[in-house]
């Protein structure tokens, strides 16, 4: 009791304060607005007097929509002024910074949340100290030792007896007096006579009403008086004739009930009860009083017309004599001076504003005040005091971000293709051809039962600017209700501020001001949100111009979509990172609940800054904030990266055909409310990611788009400043190191960039000792300056000797065989990244007829510093390879290998068994060499020129530096790239190749670019 | 019948008696339920309270035709001290006021005042065409 006093006695205050505030404007305002103006206020007032605020206030921040007092915004509604005062309800920073201090307000309360009443400590007796955080303890004790519990009743505990006790006192005063009263004047009354009942039927006519009042003719009353809240009566004196007055008197009896103003008293009653203490709210009654009166004879006149003003103040003027009312009446009754003003602003015809932006504004502030003081008002024990400094805002961040609404855990977004010929929901019955709409011109969605079905679609034209029509079907689309929405308000001040006007006096044809719909979503069957965008056309027919808005606006609705609230209106300057945003994309909008949304963010400076351009905002849109996605970021394959781009959120469809590739399918089957999922896009297309959240956005998860993606990603490597092509066992233009001395004859075994900076080459030994080593040359300045290193090989080179027993080959007798380390492949994929294969070979025999083999063994070495270190991936002879011939291999023949980068490299193997059967030669390895899979070909093979093909032989790796060819492949290659020759045993002879590491590849036939190139090296 | 010896009407007697007063003449059966129509009552119950206000000697019936006219044996006029105020009502009259709506409740405003508004009204007319 003692909490609803006090919260009470704060909002008489603070509205007491308004109250008198707007009396004191009153005589200016009087001037421009109406005496229905008044009313409402008063009435607004009214109501934000009788609510018990702080009870009635939720905690989270949307409380500005419960908090508008209805009556001024139906009224409002009423008069089709909506833009304007919906702008003024979620709209003013000045609210929002007022509503962000009622929710720190109530988090620094100790306890808005529990029962009201009982978290306040009790006050020592005779205290008036404001709380501390002793005071419970304090209170307790003397709780305890008092002898009487009288005694632990504070000070502030009578005053909330004695307030109770006035506002029981004035209530029953009223209302069991209106009782009494009523049923003796209706127990002594008589139906009026045939008189009467004639003009009664007349006005009736004129002024149809839902209820028929009763019209008695009463001895107790002296004038025409309606009575009854729920079976209205009218009394007229008994005795006394209709006459000329009587249409007047009974029009404005029946004005009264048709306005409900006797509610409205009831209401104001029950205002007197609960502030009877407050001569602010005696003087607010009066005032609203008279008000109605005053309003009531406006609409009375509205009525009859203004021709019957002169007559309708005569009756007034009449009444007025006779309506002396007994010495009892306390209240509402008239002066001379009121019944002069009456005149007088029946007598001004100046012309009045209907004024309900004010009033929202001014009904909106004064709740605000309210709500805030309210909540405000228990945890201070002083009580009225109205808070002097904000109350600290809350450290904790709000984690829960649910809402009572039960909401679909996931919906089908229009844009995710959902309605398309293949999309889940194709064969849904729509009630417009959306093809005809055009696909960037509508929006839509579908629950996930795909019930509830909801299409945006504009339908403005030259006469109905910015109209919107809303397509809904609850039965998964058996049936559609369209429901027009007049979005010109806004339309016309986007015009305004686009000056969309000037280009209007160049128009031949007819412009069309479009409010196009760019996100239309429901979250549940009640809460449903709407963007739409301006689009300006004009022109002549045969070639229309275009102009489109920067500024958006996103509506609410919360009643299913029978009304819809302005949150947010913006051009983007004021959100997110300040620049206009761009809407030609779509599904940049998700929203959650009734609170939680999310925007990805088109525009200028968005993606990049290492910030992905995802907002979100839990207050049903009315601010947005840029989320702070670094933390996933850094996880991502291939951080950090360089752009950081969130496109479209994803919705069920995703994770249904014709998608199967997700890697994880039923992340949307399996969504729960606060889930939330949207593509994002890394450094290039191909890596592609879904980024999700579980929890409203608090914490966030990746996953690759599609398994393809993931496979890309992971055959991408780690290296990023791989070169997509470069010069294969050779080093292009790049001039030999003079240290090296004499060379083989043969081409080196090494390797170029493409920019011809870094180079290298494997030089083997000729004789001697030499042909235990490989000397490794590298040069990173297209080969001014060289450096070597010798790889000892000796240890191998003599386990291979003996493995081969190459002893065995000798005649009898001579021993001048030797062994010899021999590079297969020296190739950097980048300047930290490289390659070097390397076997054996032996030569033996006399001088003159020197015989050779070569070793199937051979090793794979890699290094990821740029030679300081090599490792060794593979030692073997290629007989254990996944797929291949189990055959040893040869590589003296060619030069079969090709690296992209540290995974990724391909082997042509040449040995028995290998291109035979239509299977190919082709190897890869994507770790790196350790392990080589045979690859299937057989589909590119299946249409190759002459197909099929007994054998196919893959022979070497194309790079750059050999003959121009038409097509050019290198030009625009991208890394994953890799292209080789094959061959037919009949000489057919094309080039495959493939862009994504060998997952797919292409055949192609070149010719040679011009003639005068070099022959063809293969 | 004395003053003393009149009783204060249950609402559904004085809803019947009231019927009577209003038409000033004796009314039919029929043409009582049809004034009395939105009480809803039963033929039965109707008969049964004109039964009783017959007993109690405030109606009289008479013989016409198939059936009988009713008239009101008490008058108003004689009737309405019984219901006039109580200390109750003398009590409460006067707040009961803030609840309803009338075109003008005054007080205290004398005659001078009424011709001072009359003469106000007037200068607004001229004014105001």
């Amino acid at each position: 009791m003692r909490t609803l006093f006090l919260d009470y006695f704060a909002q008489s205050l603070v509205l007491g304060l308004a109250v008198l505030a707007l009396l004191a404007a009153a005589p200016f305002l009087q001037k421009r607005y109406s005496a229905r103006w008044f009313c409402r206020a008063w009435l607004a007032l009214a109501v934000l007097l009788a609510l018990p605020l702080r009870a009635v206030l939720p905690e989270a921040a949307p409380a500005t929509v419960t908090l508008t007092p209805p009556p001024a915004l139906l009224a409002v509604e009423e008069h089709g002024e909506a833009p304007v005062s919906q702008a003024a309800v979620p709209g003013p920073d000045m609210d929002h910074s007022a509503v962000s201090e009622v929710s720190s307000g109530q988090t620094a309360a100790p306890g808005p949340d529990q029962p009201a009443g009982q978290e306040v400590p009790p006050f020592e007796t005779g205290g008036t100290v404001p709380g501390s955080p002793a005071a419970p303890s304090q209170g307790e004790v003397s709780v305890i030792e008092s002898p009487s519990p009288l005694a632990a009743f504070a000070p502030l505990d009578w005053l909330a007896l004695l307030w109770l006790t006035g506002a029981l006192g004035v209530a029953g005063w009223q209302w069991f007096g209106y009782f009494v009263w009523r049923r003796m004047a209706l127990r002594r009354a008589l139906p009026a006579d045939e008189n009467w009942q004639a003009v009664l039927r007349e006005a009736l006519a004129r002024q149809p009403l839902a209820k028929q009042p009763r019209l008695l003719a009463s001895p107790d009353v002296t004038g025409a008086m309606a009575a009854g809240f729920f079976r209205p009566v009218l009394l007229v004196p008994e005795g006394a004739q209709p006459g000329t007055d009587g249409a007047y008197l009974l029009a404005h009896e029946l004005t009264h009930l048709q306005r409900h103003d006797l509610a409205r008293k009831a209401l104001f009653s029950l205002v007197l009860a609960l502030h009877w203490y407050n001569p602010a709210v005696w003087l607010l009654a009066k005032r609203a009083g008279r008000d109605m009166e005053t309003a009531c004879d406006e609409a009375v006149l509205t009525a009859l017309g203004t021709e019957h003003r002169a007559a309708y103040c005569d009756a007034l003027l009449h009444a007025v004599g006779h309506g002396r009312a007994p010495a009892l009446t306390t209240c509402f009754s008239l002066t001379k001076k009121d019944v002069k003003a009456r005149f007088a602003r029946l007598w001004d015809t100046s012309p009045k504003r209907r004024g309900a932006a004010v009033l929202a504004v001014f009904c909106l502030t004064a709740a605000l005040a309210g709500a805030l003081v309210a909540c405000n008002a228990a945890p201070r024990e002083s009580g009225g005091e109205p808070p002097v400094s904000a109350p600290q805002p809350s450290a904790e961040p709000a984690t829960d971000l649910s809402t009572d609404t039960e909401v679909w855990p996931s919906v089908y977004y229009s844009h995710n293709g959902v309605f398309d010929s293949s999309g889940a929901l194709s064969s849904v019955k729509l009630p417009v051809d959306l093809e005809s709409v055009g696909r960037n011109r509508w929006s839509g969605y579908a629950s996930p039962d795909q019930q509830y079905l909801g299409l945006a679609v504009p339908a403005a034209d030259a006469e109905h600017p910015g109209l919107i029509t809303l397509w809904s079907s609850a039965d998964g689309g058996e049936s559609w209700t369209s429901t027009p929405l007049d979005c010109s308000a806004w339309i016309e001040r986007m015009a305004e501020a686009e000056r969309w006007e000037e280009h209007k006096q160049s128009v031949f044809n007819k412009s069309v001001a479009w409010a196009i719909p760019n996100h239309y979503q429901f979250v549940s069957p009640e809460v449903g949100f709407l963007v739409f965008y301006g689009h300006y056309e004009y022109g002549p027919a045969d070639k229309r111009f275009a102009d489109t808005s920067s500024a958006f606006v996103l509506l609410r609705t919360l009643d299913g979509g029978e009304s819809w609230q302005e949150m947010c209106f913006t051009d983007g300057k004021d959100i997110g990172n300040g620049t206009s945003l761009s809407f030609a994309l779509f599904n940049s909008f998700a929203f959650l609940n009734e609170n939680v949304g999310f925007l990805c963010a088109h525009g200028e400076g968005y993606g990049t800054e290492e910030q992905f351009n995802l907002l979100r905002t839990t207050d049903g849109g009315q601010t947005w904030q840029q989320l702070d996605l670094s933390g996933l970021a850094a996880t991502l394959p291939g951080a950090p990266l360089g752009r950081w781009h969130v496109c479209g959120a994803l919705g069920c469809s995703t994770g249904q055909p014709p998608n199967p590739e997700l890697p994880q399918p039923d992340l949307f089957t399996s969504a729960e409310a606060g889930f939330a999922a949207f593509v994002a896009w890394g450094d290039n297309d191909s890596q592609r990611f879904i980024f999700y959240t579980r929890d409203f956005g608090e914490s966030w998860q990746w996953m690759y788009r599609t398994a393809y993606q993931k496979t890309q990603a992971e055959l991408a490597g780690t290296d990023k400043d791989v070169w997509p092509v470069g010069y294969y066992n050779s080093l292009g233009p790049v001039p030999l190191p003079e240290e090296a001395g004499e060379l083989p004859p043969a081409t080196p075994f090494g390797y170029a960039s493409p920019d011809l900076q870094y180079a290298g080459l494997a030089q083997y030994g000729l004789e001697g000792e030499a042909q235990k080593s490989l000397i490794l040359w590298n040069t990173a300045d297209g080969g001014e300056h060289w450096t070597s290193t010798t790889l000892d090989c000796s240890a191998w080179l003599e386990k291979t000797a003996q493995k081969n027993d190459w002893a065995a080959l000798e005649a009898d007798g001579v021993t001048n065989g030797t062994a010899r380390v021999m590079p297969s492949a020296y190739q950097f994929v980048s300047p930290n990244t490289g390659f070097l294969v390397y076997y054996a070979d032996w030569s033996y025999g006399p001088a003159h007829n020197r015989h050779v083999v070569s070793s199937a063994d051979f090793v794979v070495l890699r290094t990821t510093n740029g030679g300081e270190s090599w490792q060794q991936m593979y030692s073997g002879d290629g007989s254990d390879f996944a797929g291949g011939a189990s055959k040893e291999l040869a590589l003296s023949v060619c030069r079969p290998f090709l690296f992209l980068n540290d995974k990724v490299g391909f082997l042509c193997a040449h040995g028995d068994g290998y291109g035979a059967d239509g299977s190919s030669n082709l190897l890869r390895t994507t770790d790196g060499g350790a392990t080589w899979q045979l690859l299937d070909l057989s589909a590119v093979l299946s249409s190759v020129p002459g197909a099929p093909w007994d054998t196919c032989h893959v022979c070497s790796a194309w790079g750059l530096g050999g003959p121009e060819y038409e097509p050019d492949l290198f030009t625009n290659a991208q890394p994953g790239f890799a292209a080789f020759t094959a061959w037919e045993s009949s000489d057919e002879r094309v080039v495959f190749y493939t862009e994504n590491y060998g997952e797919g590849w292409i055949w192609v036939e070149r010719t040679l670019a011009n003639s005068t190139s070099q022959e063809v090296n293969d | 019948m004395t003053e003393n010896e009149i009783k204060r009407l249950p609402d559904a007697e004085l809803e019947i008696m009231k019927e009577l007063w209003a038409a000033g003449a004796p009314l039919t059966r029929a043409q009582l339920e049809e004034r009395l129509a939105r009480r809803r009552w039963a033929s039965t119950t109707l008969l049964a309270l004109l039964g009783r206000l017959e007993a109690k000697g405030y109606v009289t019936r008479e013989k016409q035709g198939k059936g009988y006219l009713y008239a009101a044996a008490l008058a108003r006029e004689d009737y309405l001290p019984v219901e006039s105020r109580s200390a109750l009502e003398r009590m409460f009259g006067g707040s009961a006021k803030n609840l309803i709506a009338a075109m003008a409740q005054t007080k205290d405003l004398s005659k001078e005042d009424i011709d001072e508004l009359a003469a106000y009204l007037e200068e607004l007319k001229r004014g105001g065409r």
